[in-house]
């Protein structure tokens, strides 16, 4: 068994045992290929059914608000303890009644391009150092694993966690810069406007309403979303043009000085829209006009409820 | 039973073209596509089913002019598609039959799905090897080789494939192909075991609609499931029974139209009434909603479980929630004595 797997059941049984938690929110064993699923273990003799492996590549933090009433302790990545964070200062959730076992993160994979790769179902899947073996129709193959990361990964700047209670493993190096952290925006920006909004429209176009982006983002929590308000009813739930751009703009504007490009909203889409040029924008507005990241400390008050006299204010007339 | 060559398949398809839509698997889903070129599928299904095609995510029902504070009506599009679709496992054709009684089989008929459900010839495939996540023979153990209500229906052998049919036009379409001899009928029968094979062990499903009624209270059986349930709609969306839908009105300069999209009762406004009240207020009855519809409440009302075994959504949920677990998990549960 991988030691941060046989350290995570350990602490998990022994913060179960103590009484310090009530819960450890962590990831099990799928039942279908590349897939970890998360897993909420309230006694110490379920402990084993925890893992960690290159697919854990869900942000559990989504998963803190219904626990509410409880102790959780919670197995995160660098960019899930960013947005525990978030969810602090927000003050959805209560830093002391959260113990954050961090887990410096390597980089998770993408279901999605593994199976646009192998397919939905191969027989067997393993991963040795940085290959994955796939075998398929009794054919095994082998491939680097850097192929097949998330994109939200492939551009981490934040791969080790940022705010614990202790942390499991020694920190990860750092793969890309911060330039090279917003190539994907940078590519982008190159492009026309008309190129830019025919993207958007591609992407967008995509969408079946499903709202599994809202959902597994740990930010999004609001009572009502403003697509499902009635009255005001702000905008109308088809699938034009209009009202597809509307819904997701908005969804992602709600995000500025939020977002910790976890990559969640593109990771969990059916159809796969990819959200990372427009998280990397998020992101990047935060950080030039405001000098600000999300989810850094959870001593920060939130980017867009503060006001600071020398704040960036070039878009007033 | 017809004898029918790869080539002349294609061309009986494609002489259909000339005048309809060809639907065919491609990739995630089922897409129009200008002729088709092969008669092999991917194992398995289809990431979405075919639903689509006769129950629009989007579908316009009447539009309307707003003068002077009164509404009048304009118009009542009703669709009108012809095409045929190639390629639908038989766990499609079972979950079509339920769509086809739920819209058009019972005290009120939907124009809107009739009209596009009678203009689609359906041209099913029979499952040679089924994939890992199917167990259509948790509910009926010779689905994988079933025509239900195809119009064609294929078996496809080594270089040609059996034809038979179940409805008037489908066998006018097969009435100038030769019928199969005897050996091609053996290796039918060879086919049929085979994939019969290649599907799981069976869960035991005799009983299982009071099973999970049982359950509806039980807060330790759900909790598991819902733990890791993110609350989206891809369970429904994706799955070839669901056919709930909402509808919304729409006015831009005084000219209206009326409305219908998917719904999925995963989402909060599923049940909200006019009067502010939920009877589903939070995720746990949703999810469990999902659940019981699909494995008892329909059981119980119309004598048919909601769930084919296409295991759709579970290849497809974002947190590996798995319908299979629910299913066995419900066996070993005892409820009462223990």
């Amino acid at each position: 068994m991988d030691s941060v797997t046989s350290q995570i059941r350990e602490r998990a049984k022994a913060l179960l045992s103590e009484g310090k938690v009530d819960v450890v929110i962590g990831f099990t064993e799928g039942t279908i290929p590349f897939t970890a699923r998360p897993v909420a273990v309230a006694h110490p003799e379920e402990v084993e059914c925890l893992v960690w492996n290159r697919f854990c590549r869900l942000n559990l933090a989504s998963y803190l608000r219904q626990f509410k009433d409880k102790k959780i302790g919670i197995i995160a990545k660098g960019c899930d303890t960013r947005s525990i964070a978030i969810l602090c200062t927000e003050q959805q959730v209560n830093r002391d009644n959260i113990y954050i076992i961090g887990i410096p993160c390597e980089g998770m994979l993408s279901r999605k391009t593994l199976r646009e790769r192998f397919g939905d179902t191969p027989e067997k899947v393993e991963i040795k150092d940085d290959i994955i073996e796939v075998t398929t129709s009794g054919k095994k193959e082998s491939v680097p694993i850097s192929n097949f990361l998330d994109t939200a990964c492939r551009f981490c700047i934040h791969p080790n966690p940022v705010v614990y209670d202790e942390m499991i493993d020694d920190e990860v190096p750092i793969r890309v810069s911060q330039e090279e952290h917003y190539s994907l925006l940078r590519e982008f920006e190159k492009k026309s406007p008309d190129e830019r909004w025919k993207y958007f429209r591609e992407e967008f176009s995509k969408c079946i309403r499903c709202y599994a982006c809202r959902e597994a983002c740990p930010t999004c929590y609001c009572e009502e979303c403003f697509v499902d308000s009635l009255n005001p009813k702000w905008i109308d739930k088809g699938f034009s043009e209009s009202d597809l751009s509307i819904w997701h703009l908005t969804r992602l504007y709600h995000q500025a000085g939020r977002c910790v490009e976890c990559g969640n909203c593109s990771a969990v889409c059916p159809v796969g829209i990819d959200f990372n040029v427009m998280t990397q924008k998020l992101s990047l507005d935060a950080l030039q006009m405001f000098q600000y990241e999300a989810g850094m400390s959870i001593d920060e008050k939130p980017l867009l409820q503060t006001f600071k006299q020398d704040d960036y204010n070039d878009f007033v007339m | 039973m017809k004898i029918i060559k790869t080539d002349e398949l294609l061309n009986l398809i494609n002489n259909l073209g000339k005048e309809m839509d060809i639907w065919a698997p491609v990739g995630d889903s089922f897409e129009r596509v200008p002729s088709l070129k092969t008669v092999e599928i991917p194992q398995g299904t289809t990431h979405f089913s075919a639903k689509e095609i006769f129950f629009p995510k989007e579908q316009t029902l009447l539009t309307y002019k707003r003068e002077d504070g009164n509404f009048e009506l304009d118009s009542v599009p009703l669709p009108d598609a012809k095409g045929v679709i190639f390629g639908l496992r038989s766990c499609d054709l079972v979950a079509i039959a339920e769509m086809d009684e739920f819209f058009t089989g019972r005290t009120y008929t939907d124009v809107y799905y009739q009209k596009l459900r009678e203009g689609m010839l359906l041209f099913g495939v029979a499952c040679k090897q089924a994939a890992p996540t199917c167990f259509c023979n948790w509910f009926d153990p010779d689905v994988p080789v079933n025509p239900g209500v195809a119009d064609v229906y294929l078996y496809p052998l080594e270089n040609y494939l059996l034809a038979t049919s179940t409805t008037e036009r489908g066998e006018k379409m097969l009435s100038s192909f030769p019928d199969a001899d005897e050996e091609s009928l053996e290796k039918l029968e060879r086919f049929k075991l085979e994939s019969i094979a290649s599907l799981p062990e069976k869960q035991e499903t005799d009983g299982l609609a009071d099973r999970i009624y049982e359950l509806f209270d039980d807060k330790q059986f759900w909790q598991g499931t819902f733990d890791r349930c993110l609350g989206c709609g891809i369970c429904t969306f994706v799955c070839p029974t669901c056919h709930c839908f909402d509808i919304q009105e729409e006015i831009i300069n005084r000219v209206g139209r009326r409305y219908r999209l998917w719904d999925s009762c995963q989402f909060s406004l599923f049940t909200l009434e006019a009067s502010g009240l939920n009877p589903r207020p939070t995720r746990f009855e949703r999810m469990r909603q999902r659940f019981m519809d699909k494995l008892s409440y329909s059981y119980k009302e119309f004598g048919k479980y909601q769930c084919v075994g296409c295991g759709r959504c579970v290849v497809m949920c974002p947190a590996n929630i798995d319908i299979r677990e629910v299913i066995a998990k419900s066996c070993t549960v005892s409820r009462g004595g223990g």
